[in-house]
């Protein structure tokens, strides 16, 4: 897949993902990459570009067992960008399903 | 894993070091978690992906933040370094217009200092022959330096005016190349 489009993907399933629970990076590397092929590094630098735009917090936590994890939380700033990519994502999807139905139709 | 973070660490470019080492320490935990959950540390770097690569993210990400706060001169031409190697291909064009118009603007500065520099000279011309009894030539050198130091500063102010107007449209191109749209 087009790695630009990726990208811009990955952004929206990272929020999507905060916004039904708190999670660590390796955590969302591991449900990202299930689901989509990327390179798990690429998830970092995200990161920290959401927390520079203060879209999401970060706090160490251990309670998943183990050493202590920098989990990821999202702001109400964070919240209302989900909300906006969502949106944005499902109206495009929705463009070019239409699109499709118009192709098969003709 | 030791030699994945380290390698990391080298390629970081343009940034303080804590900042590298919060950056390596996120990878570091990756590693950590993938080792307890049963996975070899080479599976680990195979998913993780190049770490010249993810360190490029980092420093035009970075470079490109930089520059909002400074359009300082090195800023900006790191930033364009570092935009240019991380997107090398595409907005290679535009990357090179910009390097034209920055040698073009930096040999203007060159001139204006070297005009400068002259009205300097002459002036301490004009000293040494106010000593002598040459107050003509004393006079002559005087207005020369006068004419060439306003020379030199009003060249100095206008390219000056003429890189920020260049220069300070860059970090929103520069997002652009690298596909880095900020909200809100």
């Amino acid at each position: 897949m087009n790695t630009q489009f990726k990208k811009g993907v990955l952004e929206m399933c990272v929020l999507m993902l905060l916004k039904k629970k708190d999670a660590y990076g390796y955590e969302l590397a591991e449900k990202i990459s299930s689901a989509i092929e990327i390179a798990q590094g690429t998830l970092y630098p995200l990161l920290r570009k959401l927390k520079a735009d203060g879209y999401c917090e970060t706090y160490l936590s251990d309670k998943s067992g183990g050493p202590p994890r920098r989990y990821y939380k999202l702001t109400a700033k964070g919240r209302r960008a989900e909300q906006e990519k969502r949106q944005e994502w499902l109206y495009f999807v929705d463009s070019v399903g239409s699109l499709m139905e118009e192709e098969s139709n003709e | 894993m030791n030699e994945y973070l380290s390698i990391l660490m080298a390629s970081l470019k343009h940034m303080r070091s804590e900042e590298k080492q919060e950056i390596v320490a996120d990878y570091k935990e990756h590693f950590e978690i993938g080792l307890e959950a049963g996975k070899t540390e080479e599976d680990i770097a195979a998913e993780l992906g190049d770490p010249r690569q993810l360190a490029k993210m980092y420093s035009a990400h970075n470079a490109v933040e930089k520059a909002h706060a400074s359009k300082g001169f090195g800023d900006a031409v790191k930033m364009l370094g570092a935009v240019l190697s991380f997107k090398i291909g595409g907005g290679i064009v535009i990357g090179t217009l910009y390097l034209i118009c920055a040698a073009v603007l930096v040999s203007v500065f060159a001139a204006a200092a070297v005009l400068i520099i002259g009205s300097a000279g002459t002036l301490v011309l004009a000293v040494m022959n106010l000593v002598k009894p040459f107050i003509a030539y004393a006079l002559m050198a005087a207005f020369t330096a006068m004419a060439l130091g306003c020379g030199g500063a009003l060249a100095w102010k206008g390219n000056k005016k003429l890189w920020q107007a260049v220069f300070g449209r860059l970090p929103g191109l520069a997002r652009r190349m690298t596909n880095e749209k900020r909200h809100g």
